[in-house]
């Protein structure tokens, strides 16, 4: 809990850097050149963090993370027990500034290895040739949904749910499909106007991205968005917030949430459900890549090489509450390998060109118009997020 | 035969060598070119199926382009994209732009098309985008709307892995078959020119197990292209069959031919040892000494006559002066003392050309004067003339030939004799003694092998006449 208020802190300071280009990226070259000048990056709090090789220093590794750097931080120290000459230097981004700040970095800044749940973005970093083919032992035994081009790397397997607080909402009124969720918001009780929570689409990449593949996969999606609408939904741009506000029990519910936070959450104590939707449910693949200008391009495919790895995996799994794409005993993962009536539900978003199609500028606009007035009518559009 | 086994003449190349090379270069060409078939083959077809999706892929996005309010709008469709993932590896670019240039959406970068798409044809190009080959198809659509009207070019480009992949794959399969077939093709040809040489090794096999003096022909089944070869092969060795026969018959003939004027001789010598009267002895001398000068007369006549089989073997035949020839016989053959024959010569002016051996014609003439003198004499009693010989030009049917006859006035040849006198040793039945037979033998073996004639005619009166015809030389 400590860390998510240090993280909304960190997400006002963000917020106003992502809506002044020019001032974000004077203060980005300003914070490089005093990093030249003065000292290490760990000087940098909150967003950056860097992990001291405990041993003699041989090599470094600069990664760009949509994952809290708090729950990674135990995954690069297990890497470190395993190297410990590598210096990693850790910065906790969201999907969308992992992928514009590597479009914007001049050569010297370029990340080694970008990991972001933002799977159309890296998709098209590696479709617009920015990403260096990465084959090895680990790489060879993937299923093929898991990677695209060898450039692009799923390394978990996230379910997108419906995560409600058990307090406020009684077994029995859970929706466990979307069918079940829109009856539940267009109830005349209206037991969740005011109190459901989504994704800001405008804000978050990951949340156009889920609100894109519904859009595509399920003919409810537009039903779905003006329900939301009509309930006033609440739109956060991070998933943390937006599960605080569900613990809290500001929200009851909340749509379209990554399962494996809600999990972490839910295993520290908070009063939160989880619900798969049987229609279908979502499987965000969180997407590694490696840079084509990576300077240190070889430590940065050791590392994938051991996210992908047995051992790389049941960390991932253990300490960030992700999924892995293997199972326990390094084979593959189907992607339907699930329990129970749950099987033909999953449905891993596919890395490929079709990804693409909602980063095309002009659908981006449409959708979003579309989006927001459904979503939120009424309220005049405010200008559009890059 | 067995010579020629004993001393390998020197290698000219082997047919079975030059059989392989060819049809071994000719299916060795034939893979080169499937193989180039192969490749351009699958080039196209990997080109051609990966085509349409991107041609379907471009359609369907102009398909969504609209201008509303004289702007445009361009709401991509998902499968449009998705489409292309059909190549799982390969990377997508689009762009929609406006026919003046304006990029609407997309990679404002892509490599323009070699030429502007026509409507309703799409341009189909190579181009090399973001450091990889790419295929890209531009096709161009005319959008009407409320107010205004405008023209749409919508390009989409895919790497080539997929096609690569795919034409690699073609390729390999037609390799596969390209390595088979040419096998295939190198065993057949091996076991064909094999069992196609076979036939010459059986001939090889036969003729080299022959005993030396076995000249019977080669009998047995040959392939069409051998028959000729067994053909002469035979021709020749009933040829030198006969020719062994010849030499054998000569021999024998001969050695007989000597035995009796050597008993004679070594008779005579006994009896001349024996005597002891010195005119007796003498008498056995002259008798010996005539023995020796028949003897002698009969070896220079089998040596001629050995010459003559030779040289009419040999056939070097070039154009000489029958004229001039019979000039240099009469020379020759008439004795330069008395007491002289008396010889009539009645030619024709200028030369007459013949295409033959000068030697065997001197020869032959020579032969047949030497005859004329010898048995030509008169018989006591009947009246006597001068050895007529004339050498004329006769003008026969499209062929002319030079005529030779020498008539004498001997006692002629009795019909009874008229085929036999040709044959060696023969001899007319009152011949006058101290002929060997040979002569007219040897006469008639030249002007056969000169494409002769000779015939024998009694003339009126008593006398023999001998008539050589040979064709006129055509200069």
């Amino acid at each position: 809990m400590k860390n998510e208020c240090g993280k909304v802190r960190n997400e006002k300071k963000r917020h106003a850097l992502r809506y002044n280009a020019a001032r974000c990226f004077c203060l980005y070259w300003f914070l490089i050149l005093l990093n030249s000048f003065l000292a290490p990056a760990h000087a940098a709090p909150g967003d950056v963090r860097l992990f001291k090789a405990p041993q003699a220093r041989s090599a470094q590794l600069r990664i760009h993370g949509s994952t809290d750097i708090e729950n990674f931080a135990a995954v690069i120290a297990d890497y470190q027990r395993l190297h410990p000459g590598t210096e990693v230097e850790y910065s906790d981004l969201v999907a969308q500034d992992i992928y514009t700040r590597h479009l914007a970095a001049g050569r010297g800044r370029v990340a080694d290895l970008l990991i972001s749940s933002g799977m159309d973005l890296q998709t098209k970093l590696a479709n617009d040739g920015h990403a260096l083919a990465h084959r090895s032992p680990a790489t060879v035994g993937l299923p093929a949904w898991s990677h695209w081009r060898h450039e692009a790397f799923g390394i978990s397997y996230e379910p997108i749910v419906i995560v409600y607080n058990k307090r406020l909402l009684p077994a029995a009124r859970v929706p466990h499909t979307r069918r079940q969720l829109l009856a539940l918001l267009r109830d005349p009780a209206a037991p969740l106007a005011g109190r459901v929570g989504t994704y800001d689409v405008a804000r978050s990449s990951v949340g156009y991205l889920l609100a894109t593949q519904d859009h595509q996969l399920g003919s409810m999606a537009g039903a779905l968005q003006a329900a939301l609408g009509d309930n006033r939904v609440r739109l956060e741009e991070r998933t943390g917030a937006l599960l605080d506000r569900v613990t809290s029990g500001e929200l009851a519910l909340a749509y379209n949430v990554l399962g494996s936070y809600a999990q972490a959450r839910i295993d520290a104590g908070a009063p939160l459900g989880i619900v798969l939707p049987e229609d279908y449910t979502l499987v965000l693949l969180r997407t590694a890549l490696i840079p084509r200008t990576a300077p240190n391009a070889a430590e940065a495919g050791r590392f994938l090489d051991y996210l992908l790895s047995p051992r790389g995996q049941a960390m991932l799994a253990q300490q960030v509450g992700l999924q892995p794409i293997r199972a326990a005993d390094g084979a593959p993962l189907s992607p339907h390998a699930r329990d129970g009536a749950r099987v033909r539900a999953l449905r891993p978003i596919p890395l490929g060109p079709g990804l693409l199609v909602y980063l095309d500028a002009l659908k981006r606009r449409q959708f979003l118009e579309a989006w927001r007035s459904t979503v939120q009518p009424g309220r005049k559009a405010p200008a559009d997020a890059p | 035969m067995l010579e020629s086994a004993r001393t390998p003449p020197p290698r000219h190349g082997s047919i079975r060598r030059t059989l392989l090379v060819y049809l071994g270069a000719l299916s060795l060409i034939g893979a080169v070119l499937l193989f180039v078939a192969a490749r351009s083959y699958g080039r196209a077809a990997a080109d051609r199926s990966y085509d349409h999706l991107l041609i379907a892929s471009a359609l369907s996005i102009a398909d969504s382009v609209a201008l509303v309010d004289g702007q445009w709008q361009v709401d991509l469709p998902y499968a449009a994209l998705d489409l292309l993932a059909m190549a799982p590896e390969d990377r997508v670019f689009y762009r929609v732009a406006s026919r003046e240039g304006a990029t609407i959406t997309g990679y404002d970068d892509l490599p323009v098309p070699p030429s502007p798409p026509l409507d309703g044809k799409p341009r189909l190009f190579d181009a090399l985008y973001r450091g990889e080959p790419t295929r890209f198809v531009a096709v161009s659509r005319w959008v009407a709307g409320p107010a205004t009207q405008g023209q749409a070019i919508v390009q989409v480009g895919q790497t080539r892995i997929a096609r690569e992949a795919l034409a690699d794959d073609v390729v390999l399969r037609a390799i596969v078959a390209i390595v088979v077939l040419s096998f295939a093709a190198l065993a057949l040809v091996w076991i064909g020119v094999h069992r196609a040489l076979r036939p010459l090794q059986k001939l090889e096999r036969d003729l080299s197990l022959r005993e030396p003096s076995d000249l019977k022909p080669v009998a047995g089944e040959v392939p069409l292209e051998l028959d000729q070869l067994v053909g002469a092969l035979n021709r020749f060795m009933a040829r030198l069959s006969a020719s062994n026969e010849t030499l054998r018959a000569f021999m024998a003939d001969a050695a007989h031919q000597m035995r009796t004027p050597l008993a004679a001789l070594r008779a005579q010598a006994q009896l001349a040892l024996d005597e002891d009267d010195p005119a007796e002895q003498r008498r056995s001398l002259v008798t010996i000494e005539r023995n020796a000068n028949h003897m002698s007369r009969l070896l220079n006549q089998l040596l001629s006559d050995a010459s003559a089989i030779h040289r009419s073997h040999l056939q070097q035949f070039e154009t000489v002066d029958l004229a001039e020839l019979l000039h240099q016989a009469l020379y020759e053959s008439i004795p330069q003392s008395a007491p002289r024959p008396d010889v009539r010569l009645a030619a024709t002016q200028g030369p007459v050309l013949v295409r033959g051996d000068a030697l065997l014609l001197r020869e032959a003439i020579k032969n047949l004067i030497d005859n004329a003198l010898k048995h030509g004499q008169p018989r006591p009693g009947s009246e006597g003339g001068p050895l007529q010989i004339a050498l004329t030009v006769a003008e026969g049917e499209g062929a002319s030939t030079a005529v030779l006859t020498v008539a004498d006035h001997g006692p002629g040849i009795a019909p009874a004799d008229a085929q036999t006198v040709f044959e060696r040793f023969a001899r007319g039945h009152d011949a006058a003694a101290g002929g060997a037979g040979l002569g007219l033998a040897i006469v008639k073996r030249i002007v056969d092998s000169h494409g002769g004639r000779i015939d024998l005619s009694n003339r009126v009166g008593g006398g023999l006449i001998v008539t050589l015809s040979l064709p006129r030389s055509a200069v």
